[in-house]
């Protein structure tokens, strides 16, 4: 049957429908005057975060016919409030890229796999008989610290804890690490060494109540635009209120910069601490806080750069071995270990004019001026990540400018679960969920007790980091490896020297589960096929702490299946006894001949909810699979470990009304600011503030200097070079380099350079170029315009294209304390082709 | 009668204008143009223990080329400069930009594109004011200019080249698939 | 359509179709007050009552006129917020082409 409409009552039909979405308002046929039959009313809208960044922005997302048709900024959404980016706006087409992966595909040759052979398309279960065939066979002949993963902070929760468990306690291997290691790991190390505890005090709200932003390494125009539009609109709608941009290179966060500060590479440092004796030495530590609710530390130095052991600048560094190292100091010893950083010196290494400086040394010295501190990667991919971190908390506990609106130091996150799924579930090689660690006897045993498995199980010794993954891969020390979510061989870095020969090492089986055929994908042994997005029930936190919930919208196409599914069904094919030690199954006779699945996953725990608890009108394919509501089981086991905690979730069914709350969640209610009386219901009256991660409740302010990056420009690689993302493309494109719109708007990286950099070397704009380091080379091409302008002597390379795989030349020296690699520096030269 | 000759050289100067396109276009046809690295001149370029079978480069992003093998980047690619408003998949998406935006200043205290674009000059400049939607703040309420969220542009519009994708798209608009309904319901 | 609102001044697109689509929200008693404010302005229609918010249907000759609505909503009586959730332009000319739209069975929405 059709009907006739002329346009203007189809439009009005549109109109209505969205509007009624956002009103909650049901449309019944009776209780209307305007037209609402036809089947534009008959989109089904429901809301989910966005797939791409760590803001965490609302969406709302329009189904028909089993069909994303469209999507729009959910008018609800307290982080949003109805707007996206652009690449939120075109988040209806992420799953429609033409080479979808539907069916498994296996390397084989003469019909069987073979390392060297092609990939060919094979059933669910053949794919998992050969995988599982060779997981058995690393465990029995090597052990399982031979088994590995490598998982991600775009996983759903749920996702990341069922990883959690098959590993450390299915496996008993800690080799599980998220690609989150590459973007947050020197933040969460910042937070577990200032405050003990991870993760911000604050949240976005603050953006509203400051005076004074300042950018330390963050081009949030382009990485977080929709935070840089409340930055914008606080900015613009008060003109006293300043904003400071620093960074090695000028971008488009500077359209708004009131104080702009181009500084060399690694001598953020020294600005650092320079703000802090500026402080001091003009009489504005705020001495009541500071005694009240800080200690003070000095951390070892000479710590090295997280290079294999046998790198020279590894065998030089003195406190190499153990980088976390500290002995307590007062507070005039800080301020006479600061004191050397004048203005003068900070001048001199940084090349900042003087003004500047003083500019926004006086954001945090003012004690009437409210200051937010926003970083990225800046600080966070930095061989001394962890203390730039730690030292920009320093200027707000000297201030005592913290966890009160407004006064903010927040580190942002460049994964929409980064913070709910990587570091709250603990998908580390040295962590276990609710900020627990696999070193800590009492934690293990905790976790056991919650897992419902025998004492012991758990490993005491982290298991292998990121960027020692691909290492071990190289060397033959991971040999069963697993890569799900994420784009390593896009993303790792070094990729000629480590990572692609440990994938195609004859030693290693390497299974990747992606959605798309990206390089890591290729680069690997077998590819499973899956599910992403909306085709499956999901939750992801973002950077201000917020949980949020989506349905199951439509299905994945062919035989994609989400990671859950992959996990969970994998578990099916393995028994304790083939990975269990013999003296615990006696132990525990009533472990023997069980799967994994069995005691990981219908332990009474997770397999509690039947699925009539799923709200009607969605699908869920793994609680159709499993017969039980797999994601709440998961769910509420996993927050069994942070309630009553300082981690409090609220119950699983709260998550799927509301827009995201901010943990901990106790008696119902959000917290927005921790640590602070009255608005944290952790914090004990009388007491103002209680920073109680750390056993005094104090927070720790840290003394640490200035050291040199591992590799700076000289005579013959004397460029720097610098990496990062641009606003169309999220990561390593291999979802928006499958919008046509997006990939129209940037199509391919370039080198960004200065063009007097350019004429010195006989280059114009557009020319093919080598980029070459003493690891690798990559061809691009130049561009001398546009929206970033590096000063002389550094060029920047984003590194979303496949095409132009510019880890190739990045160099894989790491933070010694977090393990993440500093993506911003490194020396090459750039070469006419 | 006059018209039949007008509309046949109309056709003639779009065939011959899509022709001139077609050949000065970018890369019109990708052909992947594999690079072997000099791994003599570089010592530090490791090779792998292997060949790589040519059906087995899966990403085409890569066109084609094994990753680690270099390939020669495509020439820039342009923007597209028509003046000629694109379609949209769906009313919510943010119309992408017809023209070039090359050296337009956005900064605080200049906005290039608010120029021709506001309400007050769009008409004299003939162009598409921005939409009502912009001039609402956080909290809903309406300003008499444009609302500092949306003062950075190309936050959601941006320019598109003529690069072409490289990986197809079968995302389907509601309009396509209201019609594919039509047809089955036809048959 | 008449447009009692549009000034003159600000009409200055004369060919233009503006629809847009509000949520107003309000005190339970003021559904009246809205009913009667609509009635009398042409270019406002209630297409969803709920008990204390509603959706209305706005179709103007020029983006002023649709501002110019939403302040006088927003100052009547029980009106407590005006949110503009949808707004779409469109030639005039084309407002009353025929489409052709395929319905399901069931006829209405959900």
């Amino acid at each position: 049957m059709t009907m006739t409409l002329t346009r203007r009552e189809f439009i009005r039909n549109s109109a209505v429908a969205v509007a009624a979405n956002v009103a909650g308002l049901a449309l019944p046929a009776s209780a209307t005057n305007v037209l609402l039959e036809g089947d534009m009313t008959q989109l089904k809208w429901s809301k989910a975060p966005c797939r791409f960044c760590g803001t965490g922005c609302g969406v709302n997302v329009a189904v028909k016919d089993g069909r994303v048709v469209a999507t729009h900024g959910d008018q609800l959404a307290e982080v949003n409030r109805g707007i996206n980016c652009v690449k939120g706006y075109f988040l209806s087409k992420i799953m429609y890229g033409a080479d979808r992966l539907t069916a498994p595909l296996l390397r084989k040759k003469d019909g069987v796999y073979a390392k060297d052979g092609t990939f060919t398309e094979v059933s669910w279960d053949e794919a998992f008989d050969v995988m599982a065939a060779q997981f058995k066979r690393v465990l029995k002949e090597k052990g399982p610290e031979y088994v590995g993963m490598f998982g991600s902070g775009q996983w759903t929760v749920w996702e990341g804890y069922a990883a959690n468990k098959l590993l450390k306690g299915g496996f008993r291997s800690n080799t599980l690490d998220p690609n989150a290691r590459h973007c947050m790991a020197s933040a969460v190390m910042g937070f577990m060494r200032s405050f003990g505890m991870d993760e911000p005090m604050g949240c976005y709200d603050d953006i509203e109540a400051t005076d004074a932003f300042v950018l330390w390494g963050s081009n949030m125009a382009e990485m977080h635009p929709i935070l840089w539009t409340r930055v914008t609109d606080r900015r613009l709608s008060n003109p006293n209120v300043k904003v400071a941009v620093l960074s090695t290179f000028e971008h488009r966060s500077f359209e708004l910069a009131d104080i702009p500060i181009v500084f060399t590479p690694q001598t953020d440092l020294v600005i650092l601490n320079y703000i802090a004796n500026h402080i001091i030495q003009t009489g504005r530590v705020n001495k009541d806080f500071v005694n009240k609710h800080t200690t003070f530390k000095r951390g070892v130095t000479d710590i090295g750069y997280g290079l294999r052991p046998d790198n020279p600048l590894e065998e030089k560094a003195k406190n190499a071995k153990d980088p976390t190292a500290s002995e307590p100091i007062d507070f005039e010893q800080f301020a006479a270990f600061v004191k050397p950083y004048t203005l003068k010196k900070a001048v001199e290494m940084t090349g900042v004019e003087k003004g500047w400086l003083e500019k926004v040394a006086e954001l945090y010295a003012d004690p009437n001026t409210k200051v937010v501190s926003f970083w990225t990667m800046g600080f966070n991919q930095h061989t001394r990540g962890v203390w730039a971190n730690n030292m920009v908390y320093n200027l707000h506990l000297l201030t005592g400018k913290i966890s009160t609106p407004g006064n903010s130091p927040f580190s942002l996150t460049g994964q929409p679960s980064a913070c709910g799924t990587a570091r709250e579930v603990g998908v580390f090689s040295h962590r276990l969920p609710a900020d627990m660690v696999v070193t800590n006897p009492e934690h293990r045993k905790h976790a056991e007790e919650i897992w419902k498995i025998p004492h012991g199980i758990i490993q005491p010794k982290p298991g292998y980091h990121a960027v020692q993954q691909n290492r071990m891969l190289r060397d033959g020390k991971i040999n069963a490896y697993w890569v799900l979510c994420n784009n390593n061989v896009q993303a790792g870095a070094n990729l000629m020297q480590e990572t692609y020969l440990g994938y195609r090492d004859p030693r290693n089986f390497v299974v990747v589960s992606d959605a798309y055929p990206t390089v890591t994908a290729q680069s690997a042994d077998l590819i499973l096929p899956a599910a992403m997005w909306v085709e499956k029930e999901g939750a992801y936190g973002n950077a201000e702490r917020r949980t949020q919930f989506w349905h199951q919208l439509v299905k994945a196409p062919g035989q994609a299946r989400s990671d859950l599914w992959q996990l969970m069904e994998f578990s099916k094919r393995f028994t304790t006894d083939e990975c269990w030690p013999a003296e615990i199954l006696a132990a525990n006779p009533q472990f023997k001949g069980k799967t994994l699945f069995e005691v990981l996953f219908k332990n009474g725990n997770v397999d509690k909810f039947p699925t009539s608890e799923m709200e009607a009108g969605y699908d869920n394919d793994e609680a159709a699979a499993f017969g039980f509501y797999v994601q709440k089981g998961l769910f509420e086991e996993y927050a069994a470990f942070g309630r009553g905690h300082g981690h409090d979730l609220a119950p699983f069914d709260d998550y799927h009304k509301a827009r995201g709350l901010r943990w901990p969640v106790v008696d119902g209610k959000e917290t927005r600011w921790r640590y602070r009386e009255g608005s944290d219901p952790y914090v004990k009256a009388g007491t103002e503030f209680q920073f109680y991660g750390n056993p005094d409740g104090r927070a720790v302010i840290w003394a640490l200097p200035y050291e040199p990056p591992a590799e700076m420009p000289d005579k013959e690689y004397d460029l720097w070079l610098s990496t990062g993302r641009v606003l169309e493309h999220w990561h390593s494109g291999s979802m928006t380099m499958r919008v046509p719109e997006l990939y129209r708007a940037f199509p391919e990286a370039v080198v960004f350079m200065n063009p007097d950099d350019a004429r010195s070397r006989g280059l114009k704009r557009g020319d093919e170029v080598k980029v070459i380091s003493r690891r690798g080379e990559m061809r691009s091409r130049v561009e001398t315009r546009g929206r970033n302008r590096p000063p002389q002597g550094l060029v920047f390379v984003p590194w979303f294209d496949a095409g132009q795989l510019i880890n190739k030349v990045t160099l894989d020296a790491t933070d010694p304390i977090s393990k993440q690699t500093d993506y911003k520096k490194c020396a090459v030269k750039v070469v006419a082709v | 009668m006059r018209s039949k000759p007008l509309t046949l050289i109309l056709a003639l100067v779009i065939l011959v204008a899509a022709a001139i396109g077609f050949a000065v276009g970018r890369k019109s046809a990708p052909e992947p143009q594999v690079v072997t690295t000099e791994s003599a001149s570089h010592p530090a370029v490791a090779s792998t223990t292997e060949p790589v079978a040519a059906g087995d480069q899966l990403d085409g992003i890569r066109r084609g080329a094994p990753v680690n093998q270099e390939i020669n980047p495509p020439l820039m690619a342009r923007v597209e400069n028509t003046d000629v408003k694109r379609n949209r998949a769906y009313p919510m998406q943010p119309p992408t930009i017809p023209h070039s935006i090359d050296n337009y200043q956005i900064d605080k205290n200049s906005n290039r594109c608010l120029l021709c674009h506001s309400r007050a000059n769009a008409d004299r400049f003939q162009a598409p004011p921005v939409s009502v939607t912009h001039y609402m703040d956080r909290n809903d309420q309406f300003l008499a200019t444009i609302s500092p969220r949306r003062y950075f542009c190309n936050q959601c519009h941006v320019v598109q080249t003529d690069a072409k994708p490289l990986v197809a798209n079968t995302f389907k608009d509601i309009d396509t698939i209201l019609s594919e309904e039509q047809d089955k319901k036809a048959n | 359509m008449s447009d009692v609102h549009a000034s003159p001044k600000g009409n200055a697109m004369k060919d233009e179709y503006h629809i847009s689509s509000l949520v107003v929200l309000h005190r339970p008693d003021a559904t009246n007050t809205l009913k009667a404010f609509v009635d009398l302005h042409a270019a406002l229609d209630i297409a969803v009552q709920g008990e204390c918010r509603c959706v209305m249907v706005c179709e103007t000759a020029s983006q002023r006129a649709v501002m110019d609505h939403i302040d006088a909503l927003e100052a009547l009586p029980g009106v407590i917020n005006v949110s503009l959730i949808y707004h779409h332009v469109e030639p005039r000319a084309v407002m009353d082409d025929v489409v052709q739209i395929a319905t399901t069975s069931q006829g209405t929405a959900p």
